[in-house]
């Protein structure tokens, strides 16, 4: 494990809840729970990857590591501040740490602005003389392997992988140390998506950046995360070193999505767990199931699986998951 | 389903997209022909009006009431002023008239509507509100009402006009910023610490500027139509100011003989909103927007 | 070879733009045995959506095409497929988006009836029968407790039983052959490996054959016994899907590939370079030249389709460096 000295963000035990449709007397029928008490922290130069499918809340904590949303419950601490509760959101202090990517760069950057105009919008809040700014917009279009007269076109004119790169530019003109990366790459062709994420390996060598790299694709996950935490209902349910998870995933959920994901080779298909097949769907945040939230799914389902949410149950090297199975015994 | 491919890289050699659409559609060309040929004779009318010298307080009743001819292209009014010439100068009224009605209403509409839209919550149920309630004034009847209660002059009811107008243009704007707002590039955009200010004019305002401009085209007729019809009842311009609804008030005392008095001052009117309209639906297509 | 179920040669499609004319579909030839899994792969822009389009009869307004359909040995006039707004009989389609393809206001009942009304073998069945049939391609797709899901909208379905109802909506049609443009792509790893493996089921037991499109190399290995692949609105390369997924013999297949991490965490290559050419320009050599690391001067002249083998075809002058070259890396 990293020493505390080399961390750059932390969450502990966020929480988040959206309201559901109102009554007509404006009270609230519901919440979606979507985070549920969610920690974890971020060392300098990692990618520190979140695993899920759509509903289990991945993007909504990206938001709030990016600054964007607040939570119900929980603390974000960047450099020992509470992020939140110092009302440190909005600062530049904090913009100038922690940036976002978008998943679809056709929407993150304004049609009707050029390259040069998007990149020049961080620019301004430094203060940069306009001589320092164009050499800067040139700059950072070489960082991502953008030709400097890319600056002077719109989007409309550039392909995905292009405004991806733009979209990128723009998060680092401010010189943070961390990105929190949406889906970056699901927008884009394969052959496309290999380029960003060598782009993005590279940067992180190169600037010494920190990622939290949020994706639904398990085989990109594997070859890029350093650490991989499998989303479920608004909890971490799995977490550990990237070839732990994959090698030897302890979480029923781990394995179901594992066993679901596409492959090229009979290579790859053997490292599938073959006896989970996957079942059902994942439940809406408004229904969350007692006890562990997976046991409905879980072919391992046990009596106190719906009574009792499991304890995350450490597995070694820093591989945790939340299940009964694990407990030893005359424990649970 | 992924899209029918679009060309990349033409777009150098080939021509605008939107050109293209506007180029097929010939009413949208004749649109434009008129409007710029009819702006073109009222910024010239002093030169080419063949009697410029009968704008003023001017009378010759020898040559009253003369059907059209060689020499009075649209024939004489009852004062014996050239029709023609009187046509010319008073389509300078209409355009003032829009120009000050739209250049006042637009900007306060589109300033309040960029507000509301993006502000939200008090804000935006009070100007919204307000809005609604001028929005519920029937137009007419309130220009009635300010023109009549005030001196009833051209100034007036540009400014009665100009005072209603603004409110399309405010929930128009409001709508459009609503959604747009939401778009990831404003997120991006004050995640990387633009102002309130650089967001709502240099990112959001760039992106409805086209759909204000198509509005402002199909209005601009409307904005005239209501005009004349105000000259019409004698609440607009007064003499001897040349303006249409004037003249087509006047000519209708005289109608069905001496006809061309009415008929060609309303058939000018007519051209001139048909060919806002038609360029207005041009301009539709050439931005590829959405107008009520 | 088994008998053709739907054999398409030289499809060629033509847009008048505004730039020029666009020929998106270059001779296009496709074939689809009885109760064969056809997959066609490609990028986005590649034309496999619109090939699909004009089989079914709903390529776009001002398109042109060109090209021959046979369907079970009949040959299909022109009047009757590209742009004739009329489905073949015995082809169905299952479309992509769950949300958009059912309408809210209705109950899933009322819309199958609805489809039901419009195919000359069930417009004249009584209502009892007609609810049996119903209840039976329910549970042909695996829906259990039919009788609740014809009385239920759509917005009280998962999104994965909406997806199963449009599969049961193909299925009313009785079809020979299924197509599927990207299912599943909207839905989760767990979810659509759920979708694939019913395709599969259903087309084991109800002598379908399936063609599908889709951009997911692993889901095309998963699924179907033969792959097109297709290229700027050609077809690149044509195999058995285990030949082409251990052996690809055309440079962008190998490309694709090599793009694609790998769930061994064995990393992935270099994606591939430059973008799709224009449509606009006539171009009389290979469509991939540009970004192909294999170009000589071969490669100004068009290839034609190529047997390496009998099963086996491929549009590459360069096909047997390729093998040579991956082989090379393999023992690397």
């Amino acid at each position: 494990m990293s020493s505390p000295s080399d961390l750059v963000l932390s969450a502990e035990g966020l929480q988040q809840s959206f309201a559901v449709a109102r009554s007509v007397a404006g009270r609230t029928k519901g919440w979606l729970r979507v985070l549920r008490g969610v920690s974890l922290e971020l060392a300098r130069g990692e990618i520190f990857g979140l695993a899920g499918e759509s509903g289990s809340g991945k993007s909504t904590l990206g938001r709030i590591l990016a600054g964007i949303d607040r939570p119900l419950g929980g603390r974000l601490l960047l450099g020992g501040r509470d992020v939140f509760g110092d009302r440190l959101e909005n600062s530049l202090l904090f913009k100038r740490t922690v940036q976002m990517v978008f998943q679809d760069p056709s929407s993150s950057l304004n049609p009707r602005r050029t390259t040069g105009q998007t990149l020049e919008v961080p620019l301004q809040v430094l203060r940069l003389a306009r001589g320092q700014r164009s050499a800067r917009v040139a700059e950072l279009l070489d960082l991502v392997e953008l030709d400097p007269r890319y600056a002077l076109q719109y989007p409309s004119t550039l392909s995905g992988g292009q405004k991806q790169r733009v979209a990128l530019a723009r998060a680092l003109a401010l010189n943070p140390q961390v990105l929190i990366l949406d889906e970056p790459t699901s927008a884009l062709d394969v052959s496309v998506q290999a380029k960003i994420i060598k782009l993005l390996l590279r940067l992180r060598s190169q600037l010494g950046l920190s990622y939290v790299l949020i994706s639904h694709d398990l085989s990109l996950m594997r070859n890029v995360a350093d650490r991989t935490s499998v989303m479920y209902l608004g909890r971490i349910v799995e977490a550990g070193p990237t070839p732990r998870i994959f090698q030897g995933p302890q979480h029923p959920y781990t394995q179901m999505l594992l066993a679901a994901v596409p492959t090229l080779t009979p290579d790859e298909e053997a490292l599938k767990p073959a006896k989970v097949q996957p079942v059902g769907e994942i439940p809406s945040p408004s229904r969350i199931p007692s006890g562990c939230s997976f046991h409905p799914r879980c072919p391992f389902a046990m009596p106190v699986c719906s009574d009792q949410a499991p304890p995350a149950v450490p597995k070694g090297e820093g591989q945790f998951a939340e299940c009964h199975l694990g407990v030893p015994a005359g424990r649970a | 389903m992924t899209a029918v491919p679009t060309p990349r890289g033409a777009r150098r050699t080939g021509e605008h997209p939107g050109w293209y659409r506007f180029r097929k559609n010939r009413p949208a060309l004749i649109g434009l022909g008129l409007v710029l040929l009819i702006g073109l004779a009222t910024l010239l009318a002093p030169w080419i009006a063949p009697y410029p010298h009968q704008i003023g307080p001017f009378v010759n009743f020898s040559a009253a009431n003369q059907p059209p001819s060689w020499a009075h292209l649209m024939g004489t009014d009852t004062a014996g002023r050239d029709v023609l010439t009187r046509v010319l100068f008073g389509y300078r009224t209409s355009f003032l008239l829009m120009l000050v009605v739209l250049g006042i209403g637009v900007p306060l509409g589109v300033l309040l509507g960029l507000a509301a839209g993006y502000f939200g919550g008090w804000t935006e149920a009070i100007l919204m509100r307000l809005t609604d309630v001028f929005l519920a004034l029937p137009p007419l009847a309130v220009v009635l009402a300010v023109t009549s209660a005030l001196a009833p002059s051209l100034g007036t009811a540009m400014l009665a006009l100009a005072a209603l107008w603004w409110t399309w243009y405010a929930r128009l704007v409001h709508g459009l910023v609503r959604s747009i707002k939401k778009e990831d590039f404003i997120l991006a955009a004050r995640r990387s610490g633009a102002s309130t200010g650089h967001i709502l004019f240099r990112e959001i305002l760039p992106n409805i500027i086209s759909t204000i401009a198509v509005k402002i085209t199909l209005d601009a007729g409307f904005v005239i139509l209501l005009g004349a019809g105000l000259s019409f009842l004698g609440l607009g311009a007064r003499p001897p100011t040349p303006d249409l609804g004037t003249m087509v008030a006047d000519g209708a005392n005289y109608l069905p003989e001496m006809w061309w008095e009415a008929i060609f001052p309303g058939f000018a009117i007519l051209v001139l909103i048909l060919g806002f309209n038609l360029l207005g639906d041009g301009l539709r297509d050439y931005f590829d927007v959405e107008v009520l | 070879m088994a008998e053709a179920l739907l054999e398409l040669e030289g499809l060629r499609v033509e847009f008048r733009g505004p730039r020029g004319i666009s020929r998106v579909l270059d001779g296009v030839s496709l074939r689809v045995a009885a109760g064969e899994r056809v997959a066609v792969v490609g990028e986005t822009g590649c034309g496999k959506s619109l090939t699909v389009l004009a089989i079914l009869g709903l390529l776009p307004q001002g398109a042109r095409f060109r090209g021959r359909l046979r369907l079970l040995g009949r040959e299909v006039p022109a009047a009757e497929w590209g742009r004739s707004k009329r489905p073949l009989p015995g082809v169905a389609m299952v479309f992509q988006q769950p949300m958009s393809s059912l309408n809210p206001v209705f109950t899933v009942g009322d819309q199958l009836r609805a489809v039901a009304r419009t195919l000359p073998h069930l417009r004249a069945l009584p209502a009892p029968r007609l609810r049996a049939r119903l209840l039976e391609v329910l549970s042909a797709v695996q829906l259990a407790d039919g009788d609740r899901i014809l009385r239920s909208y759509p917005f009280q379905l998962s999104g994965g039983m909406r997806q199963r109802i449009l599969i049961a909506l193909a299925l009313l049609k009785e079809p020979k052959l299924l197509i599927a443009d990207e299912p599943g792509t909207a839905l989760d790893v767990t979810l659509q490996a759920e979708i694939l493996g019913l395709l599969d089921h259903l087309v084991r037991t109800q002598q379908l054959a399936l063609l599908h499109i889709t951009h997911n190399l692993g889901v095309a290995r998963a699924t179907t016994d033969r792959v097109y692949v297709m290229y700027a609105g050609s077809v690149v390369e044509e195999a058995a899907a285990e030949q082409l997924f251990s052996s690809p013999l055309h440079p962008y297949t190998a490309g694709l590939m090599r793009s694609v991490p790998r769930l061994d965490g064995s990393g992935f290559g270099e994606g591939i370079d430059g973008t799709l050419p224009s449509y606009l320009e006539v171009d009389l050599g290979c469509r991939f030249r540009q970004r192909c690391t294999f170009r000589d001067s071969r490669c100004e002249e068009k290839p034609e389709l190529s047997s390496p083998s009998p099963e086996r075809r491929v549009a590459c002058h360069h096909w047997e460096l390729v093998r040579a070259a991956a082989a090379l890396e393999e023992r690397v």
